[in-house]
């Protein structure tokens, strides 16, 4: 099989090419892992790249970046051992209350320990899911630190526009967007087009 | 407000200021900095941004990056 990382591929449901694409970050190093606004996961790996832009020249970023959008993402350390889940609640917090809204500083301090540390395994599930289109593709990474990273679609109600359930950005300008549904399209990141749009319903 | 809405606002507002989905990635993290900083908006007492205040620091940001 040969994989033109340059190439588009459009509303694919081709899991085995899904896989493949994200078994490119399997020997990969970690760089960091950061939360974005709104929650949302970003795990940079393998070549340290400066930002573009001058209100983050202060920071690297990966050649790769894995995204989590707005799925649910838990992570499972190994030493320290924590376990970090971005939906769940801590023990002692009260049902409904915003104690156990997550301190981005103190995960990204947490997962610190990764950097550095080398991807040994990436490897999807199909997820079924309580909202259209009913099925999800999950992410799973395994750490050489014998940590792991997982990232999942939530049942959360989704109108249109639809969001990805997660993406990769590559370094040659393009990124994978999955989801919602077990479908997925590459596509380049340099340029704005109108975004994809298909009926929830349409991908069961 | 769920964390799906707030991701849909926040790729809208760099798609209406032109930002191409890479930079929208980096859009995203700079925002967040802003509400690290203290410089977040005024949606809620987290500093979340509101539409506007998410479209203007857009913008801001296109014009930043040349």
């Amino acid at each position: 099989m040969i994989i033109d990382l340059k190439k588009e591929v459009r509303e694919s449901r081709e899991f085995h090419l899904l896989e493949a694409f994200l078994g490119t970050l399997v020997g990969q190093r970690c760089l960091k892992v950061e939360l974005s606004y709104g929650g949302e996961l970003m795990l940079h790996v393998g070549e340290p790249l400066p930002y573009s832009h001058p209100k983050l020249a202060d920071e690297q970023k990966g050649g790769w970046i894995l995204g989590s959008r707005a799925s649910g993402w838990s992570f499972l350390l190994n030493d320290p051992p924590f376990l970090i889940e971005s939906d769940g609640q801590g023990p002692g917090t009260v049902e409904g209350s915003a104690a156990h809204a997550l301190d981005p500083g103190q995960v990204e301090e947490k997962v610190a320990q990764l950097i550095g540390s080398t991807i040994i395994a990436a490897t999807l599930a199909l997820q079924p899911l309580r909202r259209a289109p009913h099925l999800g593709v999950s992410v799973f990474i395994g750490f050489a630190n014998r940590s792991r990273l997982v990232i999942a679609p939530n049942d959360e109600l989704d109108e249109e526009p639809h969001l990805a359930d997660w993406e990769l950005f590559t370094p040659y300008g393009m990124y994978l967007r999955c989801g919602p549904g077990p479908v997925w399209s590459y596509l380049r990141s340099d340029v704005l087009e109108a975004p994809i749009d298909r009926g929830a319903t349409s991908t069961a | 407000m769920s964390r799906k809405d707030d991701l849909k606002e926040v790729d809208r507002a760099a798609a209406e200021a032109g930002i191409p989905p890479a930079h929208r990635r980096d859009f995203g993290r700079y925002i967040e900095r802003c509400k690290r900083k203290g410089d977040g908006g005024t949606k809620n007492d987290r500093g979340d941004f509101t539409y506007p205040e998410l479209l203007e620091k857009a913008r801001e940001f296109k014009e930043q990056n040349g």
